[in-house]
């Protein structure tokens, strides 16, 4: 009797909680590593880092002020990837989705963060927002609804002075002092 | 890169010299007179192909070296800018021909566009890491190859063009739209091997080039006016006589997908003399383009400035300043206001500086050789572009030689078009007093002001030490952060300012 032809057992692969398979191939290991490096210098030790929530929250508060608001989600996915129980970054995202006007991106997360923290305070707030977006034709989003998940606030920092001083430089800048 | 017609090639790389190439193309340019429009296109279509084996162990070195600053790369870089530009030449004249005559199918024109512009976008690039000058004709060429191809139905023709021995589907209008967006993206300040990858990418994106006919009102746009020569893609605002229009949220989404390639542990698109770059360079072309989206985010904001800001021409004398302190006793002089007199007296500069040529986010500067040497990159600059106008400020990211042999373009990242200086205080820590000196305020475009930065010489940067400076009658205390820029004898730090009472 002849056996059936061998069959390969496929790698084992490790999904992500975005659902997107972990490079577990040392040599793709390697240039995601060395991506996170480059792309976030900030950061000496990438895989230490981003399951520090405090941290990955005063990056991506940086990056925000340097105008880097995409590699500050694109951060915040990363460290959420690597340790998906930090709240305080989901809701960074929330607002990062709201605040763009992605309803897709919102849509995305919301199942995810309902299934990881079922009890969650912020639910309630995520569901109406959420609904909002989803509504067609509906007015550009107000970032002041967001504002406490901003990583500033939700490091408890308060920025009027500084915006007191940037509305001063501004009207200085129209026309600047000579020596 | 190359354009295939009939699939594969099946051209071995020859070893041949700069001048065997030269004398190839001359004698192909000779006997084209007597090809028929198809075999024009062919034989074009064939010399490029070749030319690109030929030189691809050449490109390949060059990348490597990534600066092209020594001579020998320089030369080599403007003989491979000089040959493609020749090339171009030929496909120009084989659209002239494919047009010309009834008997010529859409196919062959279609395919003599998609030449033409391929072959515009490649002299373009090479133009640029040549540090040569943009060629004055070469948007209105541009504009006028994708205004026939619209006017006889072929520009969405899909074709199989051949770029690093891949096969690409990309329509006329694809890489009319590559063609610009090089143009665009590589005015200023961009590394050539940055220019490279950048490139790889937009072949890999060929599907997501197109252009719509209406702008969409929530997305960033850069429009373009076909009939305009001297402008290629713009970001739109109402009014700019844009009648054709390129949203960004394709690129963004193509953008997202090279990221999310990174990390899987892929380098997008896994092929091209880009993909062997280190990945830093990499992570540079994402930021030029998420730089470049922002831009064109702003151009609403920037357009209601447009009042305050300068107008100024390519290839004017302007007024430079190098160095902090240079800067804050010459380039905010009221003595200086009116003249384009610029500095360098400290590094030795001796001639008129030119302005070679703009983008919103950089510039270039026309050097000669012996002063460009005394500029080092991460020099502060400021440069007076008008006559009563403040300065813009920056840092110099890149030297290149230009074309001319005693040349040299100096590459600008800008930091700020309207910067304020002002006096202030620090405190000195050893005698723990205030201490008078002196800094520029730089308004970055966060409402709530942590954008801002202020540029301090290093002796007077120290991490966390309060400063205080007083704006419109109120005073603030300053917290120098974390450095956002530094050069030689600079810093550029974020800061927190607290209102004294």
């Amino acid at each position: 009797m002849s056996r059936p032809p061998p069959v390969r057992v496929p790698p084992k692969q490790k999904m992500s909680v975005w659902g997107t398979p972990w490079p577990l191939d040392p040599s793709l290991l390697r240039v995601r590593l060395k991506y996170i490096g480059a792309r976030f210098l900030q950061m000496p030790e990438p895989r230490m880092s981003l399951r520090n929530t405090e941290e990955i929250l005063r990056f991506a508060e940086q990056m925000l002020d340097d105008g880097g608001a995409r590699a500050a989600t694109e951060l915040t996915r990363l460290a959420i990837e690597e340790d998906p129980e930090q709240r305080l970054l989901w809701l960074f995202l929330f607002a990062r989705a709201f605040e763009t006007d992605d309803a897709q991106a919102f849509a995305e997360l919301q199942p995810i963060f309902t299934a990881r923290f079922p009890a969650d305070a912020a639910l309630g707030e995520i569901e109406v927002l959420s609904q909002w977006l989803a509504a067609p034709g509906h007015p550009p989003p107000d970032p002041g609804r967001t504002a406490p998940w901003h990583p500033r606030a939700l490091l408890g920092h308060d920025g009027r002075d500084q915006r007191l001083f940037h509305d001063r430089l501004g009207q200085i800048a129209q026309s600047p002092p000579v020596r | 890169m190359t354009m295939s017609t009939t699939g594969p090639s099946s051209t071995q790389p020859v070893p041949l010299s700069h001048d065997e190439i030269v004398g190839r193309h001359r004698s192909l340019e000779k006997n084209m007179v007597a090809f028929k429009p198809r075999d024009t296109v062919n034989a074009v279509t064939q010399a490029l192909r070749a030319f690109e084996d030929a030189t691809r162990s050449e490109r390949e070195h060059l990348f490597k070296t990534g600066m092209f600053t020594t001579k020998v790369d320089q030369q080599a870089a403007s003989w491979l800018a000089d040959r493609y530009e020749h090339l171009l030449l030929l496909a120009r004249s084989s659209i002239t021909r494919a047009f010309g005559t009834e008997d010529v199918d859409n196919g062959l024109r279609a395919q003599s566009c998609a030449l033409a512009l391929l072959l515009s976008g490649h002299a373009m690039k090479w133009r640029r890491i040549a540090g040569c000058r943009a060629d004055a004709d070469a948007h209105e060429w541009t504009h006028q190859i994708f205004r026939t191809s619209v006017a006889f139905q072929v520009d969405a023709v899909v074709l199989q063009v051949r770029i690093e021995e891949q096969q690409v589907d990309a329509t006329v209008e694809a890489l009319y739209v590559r063609s610009l967006l090089l143009d665009r993206l590589a005015a200023g300040n961009v590394l050539p091997r940055r220019l490279e990858i950048l490139d790889n990418w937009l072949a890999a994106w060929m599907s997501a080039l197109w252009l719509n006919r209406s702008a969409s009102p929530d997305e960033p746009t850069l429009g373009i006016n076909t009939n305009n020569p001297q402008r290629g893609l713009t970001p739109h605002v109402a009014g700019d006589g844009a009648h054709l229009f390129f949203g960004l949220k394709p690129l963004q989404r193509q953008l997202d997908r090279v990221i999310r390639e990174f990390h899987l542990g892929r380098v997008f698109p896994g092929w091209g003399l880009g993909a062997q770059a280190p990945v830093e360079d990499h992570v540079g072309t994402i930021e030029i383009l998420e730089r470049e989206m922002i831009i064109v985010e702003n151009a609403q904001r920037q357009k209601a400035q447009r009042g305050k800001r300068v107008s100024f021409g390519t290839n004017s004398v302007v007024g430079v300043f190098f160095g902090f302190k240079e800067i804050c006793e010459l380039a905010f002089s009221q003595s200086r206001l009116h003249s384009m007199a610029g500095g360098g007296g400290e590094l030795g500069i001796r001639n008129a500086i030119n302005l070679a040529d703009v983008s919103e986010g950089g510039l270039g500067l026309d050097m000669m050789d012996e002063d460009a040497r005394k500029v080092q990159v991460g020099e502060l600059v400021a440069i007076r572009l008008e006559k009563g106008r403040p300065c813009v400020i920056g840092v110099v990211v890149r030297k290149s030689g230009l074309q001319r042999p005693t040349a040299t373009l100096v590459g600008v990242k800008l930091f700020s078009k309207s910067p304020v200086w002002s006096t202030m205080e620090r405190v000195d820590e050893a005698t723990n007093t205030w201490q008078p000196t002196e800094g520029i305020l730089i308004a970055g475009p966060a409402a709530d002001g942590f954008a801002d930065s202020l540029i301090v010489s290093d002796k007077t940067y120290v991490a966390n030490s309060p400063m205080a400076v007083t704006l419109g009658g109120q005073t603030f205390e300053l917290a120098l952060r974390r450095v956002r820029e530094q050069g030689s004898g600079w810093r550029m730090a974020a800061f927190d300012a607290v209102a004294v009472a």
